[in-house]
């Protein structure tokens, strides 16, 4: 039977049974056990490196909350080996539609190519990501999940961290080289620290409701200026499993949040937009606002920020959990190289570089996306509606509507860890970019490329005439040593064949199968990419070169 | 003279100190035919109108020109001639 996640108590144990050695040193410790602080520990844990995850709470997310999971996001958990499940449960789509009155006027397609094992976006409640997550955390033998274990103070020097945790039994103390605050929006731990996120607060509130019902309508985003069953507000429906829908009213600044919430006034509401036959049940509401901000650093030494504790967006884009995932993703193995010793301290610097400008960059959508939605001045508001007009007839005016600019993965430009390009390339997978996917056959059987790269560095290796049978970049003549930090990351060597080349005949050799990925990377024989553990391209070339793979490895973490 | 209301613009510079591309050279064939053709839009309706009018006039106008550091310029200038004083 289907475990309930909105009813699980998540197992409490006080600390005297935790068999908390005193004075031990741990290496990381993630407070807060949403999707970010699941994600990013059961990444850490994965890499090798011990972590312990706190949370103050003993159940998971009430109310289905963030549902729309990006194709990134679950390429993330591809890697930690839990996408699948998720992937199955959630409602797939990339479709969405925009109405203006009773009019569509705009639709776009998140995902017009194929090719890619996973699609632009599923559909789940956030309880069920949750559970999922905590379910393939507890397989984790490096992760040790506390829950009730409540946060109430963090003293950080150079010299570490002291947490003190509280529970129903008593407070005690831990000691540990980094902590990493995933505790919302609100983060207690950033209270804690006298820090604090800034920015705009939009002057603006929603309505959301969750209802079941049956109902056969097509699986998009489907959005509304003006419509006619809420007249001057927006609305925005997605579906959920379980036959359950979403559904967002704008109602204004001026709306009473108590009275709105009120369940007989919200199923009015939902009656004009359904019809007064249409059965559906209520099962969760709240009004919301929304804020566009930010923390200046996302690093305050031992204590590092991630997810919705760093920044904070409108919920138009899906880019709030969405980033907050990839904030773990570009964080764990940054932590896993640095506390091993791997890596300088000042990669972790890159983490808040890298994610403080993919912040930016969500910020920036979102408050675009806000401006239209809420237009802040009468001029606003004009053009607003003048483009709405225009969109019917002018399709150029259709490209101006935002309803909503929807999750990618953010390219990381400009990363001090990325090697600039030498050689000319074509195409989207710029150093910085998250590697992207394309079917492939190993020794037969169908595959995606993006098994096969992620959590460690990867040599991608277009086969040429030159290239060994075994192509191994680890037999390649040592490289130049003497820096602070006398280790190279590993570097995994992985080959990608034609069909018909004499290397699809070696083992374990990628086979592009359809030439997709060639055609994504732009390559010819003998071009190779240097992939990170997060899978972001850290360099490129048209030819293999040992050293210059070395040096664009020792760059990407901090000791080129 | 010029009205009051009508500061001069600033000349608008690029990031590299280059002119923008704007062309603010004749360009409009029969230059009082078209200005009796845009008070002609605008008869009889109130200033709301006019306001929504111009608004759509810009949109369309501006997707003709569709290159951004073009509109970016023609907003700069608009804008300072609204804005800044000569010295």
């Amino acid at each position: 039977m289907a475990v309930d996640y909105q009813q699980l108590v998540l197992p409490y144990v006080p600390p005297a049974r935790c068999g908390d050695v005193p004075g031990t040193r741990r290496p990381v410790i993630v407070v807060g056990a949403g999707p970010v602080g699941l994600t990013l520990a059961i990444d850490i844990a994965r890499y090798g490196t011990t972590v312990l995850l706190l949370d103050d709470d003993d159940r998971l997310s009430s109310g289905s909350r963030a549902i729309c999971f990006a194709k990134r996001t679950l390429e993330i958990w591809d890697r930690l080996g839990c996408g699948e499940g998720i992937a199955d449960k959630g409602v797939s789509w990339k479709v969405g539609k925009v109405h203006v009155g009773e009019r569509l006027v705009y639709s776009f397609d998140l995902l017009p190519e194929a090719g890619h094992r996973r699609p632009a976006f599923v559909n789940l409640q956030q309880y069920y990501v949750e559970g999922l997550l905590y379910d393939h955390a507890r397989m984790q033998p490096n992760l040790e999940m506390r829950f009730k274990h409540k946060v109430v103070a963090v003293d950080a020097s150079d010299a570490g961290a002291r947490v003190t945790v509280e529970t129903p039994d008593g407070r005690y103390d831990l000691l540990c080289d980094y902590v990493v605050a995933c505790d919302g929006s609100r983060s207690p731990v950033r209270d804690m620290l006298g820090l604090a996120s800034r920015g705009q607060t939009f002057r603006d509130r929603f309505l959301i409701a969750d209802i079941r019902m049956e109902a056969d309508l097509p699986i998009e985003r489907r959005f509304w200026f003006d419509p006619p069953f809420h007249p001057h507000g927006s609305a925005l429906m997605h579906r959920q499993p379980d036959n359950v829908w979403r559904i967002d009213f704008q109602l204004g600044w001026d709306a009473d949040p108590a009275a709105e919430r009120e369940p007989e006034r919200v199923k009015q509401r939902l009656r004009r937009m359904l019809g007064e036959d249409t059965q559906f049940d209520l099962i969760w509401c709240s009004v919301y606002t929304f804020s566009c901000v930010r923390m200046e650093h996302f690093r305050h030494g031992r204590v590092i920020f991630a997810g919705d504790a760093a920044h904070g967006v409108s919920p138009f884009g899906a880019r709030g959990a969405n980033s907050g995932v990839q904030d773990a993703d570009n964080l764990a193995w940054k932590l896993h190289y640095v506390v091993r010793g791997e890596a300088p301290d000042g990669l972790l610097d890159t983490y808040a570089s890298e994610r403080e400008q993919a912040a930016d960059e969500n910020i920036a959508h979102s408050s675009r996306s806000a401006d239209f939605l809420t237009p802040k001045s009468e001029i606003s508001r004009v053009f607003r509606d003048a483009v709405l007009c225009l969109a019917e007839a002018h399709p150029f005016a259709r490209r101006l509507v935002n309803s909503g600019r929807l999750s990618t993965a953010t390219t990381l430009v400009d990363s001090p860890l990325a090697t600039p390009d030498r050689d000319s390339f074509a195409g989207a997978m710029v150093p910085g970019a998250a590697a992207a996917d394309a079917p492939v056959t190993v020794d037969g059987k169908r595959d995606w490329f993006l098994r096969h790269v992620g959590g460690r560095f990867v040599a991608l290796r277009f086969a040429d005439r030159a290239t060994p049978r075994t192509a191994r970049v680890r037999d390649d003549p040592a490289p130049p040593r003497g820096q602070a930090f006398d280790t190279l990351p590993r570097i995994d060597p992985l080959l990608v064949a034609a069909p018909s080349s004499d290397s699809a005949r070696d083992k374990g050799a990628l086979i592009d199968i359809d030439g997709m990925l060639a055609a994504r990377y732009d390559a010819q024989p003998g071009t190779t990419y240097l992939l990170r553990p997060d899978q972001h391209v850290c360099a490129r070339w048209r030819h293999y070169d040992a050293g210059a793979l070395h040096a664009a490895a020792a760059r990407a973490i901090c000791n080129g | 003279m010029t009205p009051a209301r009508c500061m001069q613009p600033r000349r608008a510079q690029s990031a590299t100190g280059d002119r923008m591309p704007l062309n603010i050279e004749p360009n409009i064939a029969s230059p009082d035919e078209f200005y009796e053709a845009l008070l002609a839009a605008h008869r009889d309706l109130t200033p709301d109108e006019s306001q929504r009018l111009n608004a759509r006039l810009v949109l369309l106008l501006a997707n003709h020109v569709g290159d951004l550091a073009v509109l970016r310029d023609a907003l700069d200038r608009a804008r300072g001639s609204v804005r800044n004083r000569m010295a």
